[in-house]
C-alpha cells in the first residue's frame, strides 16, 4: 500500500455498515489472516480491492470478495515516533 | 501496549512477482536457431564427431522448447487472473496453441514449426504487455534467426 501505508505503521480501523469507494480497509482475507486494501469498487454482490502500489500485484486485488466480508475501515495511520495521517 | 495488535499485510506475493516473456521469446528462437543448425550439418557425415554435434544441438532444442513450455505456463498460470483473462479470452487458446507447437518442435526439426512458434509467443507476449498498459512494438533481433519479436516499449532512464 506505498504511498500511503509503511511497513509498521499502524492503522485505527473501526467496523462501520457504510464502506465507500476508495476508502482504506482493513478486511480479513481467511485464514485468520488480514490485509490492508483500498476499496476498488462496490456492487451488489462484491466488493473488489486495489492496492496503492502499483509496482506489485497481489491474488486480492480485483479478485472479487462476498459482501459479507469483514472489511473494516482505517480511519489514522500512526507511523513511530509521531507521525500521524488522517486517511 | 501495541503488541496485542492484529497485524494486517498488503501484500500477499513473496517474493514480488517479475514476469518478463522475454525469456520464452529468446529460447523459441534458439529452437528456430538449433533446426537451422541441424540443418547445415552435412547429412552424409556419419564421423563421430559429427554425431556428437548433432546429438549436443538436439539435446538442446529439445531444451529450449521445454523453457518455452515452462515460461509460459508460468506466465498463464500464476499472472494472469480474472481481469487479464477476461480482457483477453483468447489468452487459453493461445497458450494451448504454444504447447501443442512447442511439442512439435521438439519431435521434428522443420522450421515452419519453430517460426511458427515465435510468431505465437510473440503474440503472448503482446497480449502480456498490454495487460499492464504498456505497448510494444516488432523489432528484428539482431541476431540469427534475425526473425521479428514483440518487445514493450519502455522508458529510458
Amino acid at each position: 500500500m506505498l504511498p500511503t501505508i509503511k511497513h509498521n505503521d499502524y492503522l485505527l480501523t473501526l467496523k462501520i455498515n457504510k464502506i465507500k469507494k476508495n476508502n482504506v480497509v482493513v478486511a480479513s482475507s481467511g485464514d485468520k489472516k488480514f490485509i490492508v486494501k483500498r476499496i476498488k469498487d462496490i456492487s451488489d454482490k462484491f466488493i473488489t480491492f486495489s492496492s496503492d502500489n502499483k509496482k506489485t500485484e497481489s491474488e486480492f486485488c480485483d479478485k472479487k470478495f462476498p459482501l459479507n466480508t469483514n472489511v473494516n475501515r482505517a480511519f489514522l495511520i500512526y507511523r513511530y515516533p509521531f507521525n500521524f495521517e488522517i486517511l | 501496549m501495541f503488541k496485542d495488535f492484529q497485524i494486517a499485510e498488503a501484500h500477499c506475493d513473496i517474493p514480488c512477482k517479475i514476469y518478463d516473456p522475454a525469456i520464452s521469446q529468446v529460447a523459441a528462437l534458439s529452437v528456430v536457431r538449433l533446426i537451422d543448425l541441424l540443418h547445415e550439418i552435412d547429412e552424409n557425415d556419419n564421423s563421430l564427431k559429427s554425431i556428437a554435434h548433432r546429438s549436443r544441438l538436439v539435446i538442446e532444442k529439445e531444451a529450449q522448447a521445454k523453457i518455452v513450455k515452462n515460461e509460459v505456463n508460468i506466465i498463464w498460470g500464476d499472472y494472469f487472473k480474472a481481469p487479464q483473462i477476461e480482457a483477453h479470452p483468447n489468452v487459453h487458446t493461445l497458450v494451448h496453441e504454444i504447447m501443442m507447437t512447442a511439442s512439435k518442435c521438439k519431435q521434428d526439426v522443420i522450421r515452419e514449426n519453430a517460426e511458427e512458434l515465435v510468431k505465437k509467443v510473440n503474440e503472448f507476449a503482446t497480449i502480456f504487455w498490454s495487460t499492464k498498459g504498456i505497448e510494444t512494438e516488432n523489432v528484428v533481433c539482431p541476431y540469427p534467426p534475425e526473425l521479428i519479436v514483440s518487445r514493450p516499449k519502455l522508458d529510458s532512464v
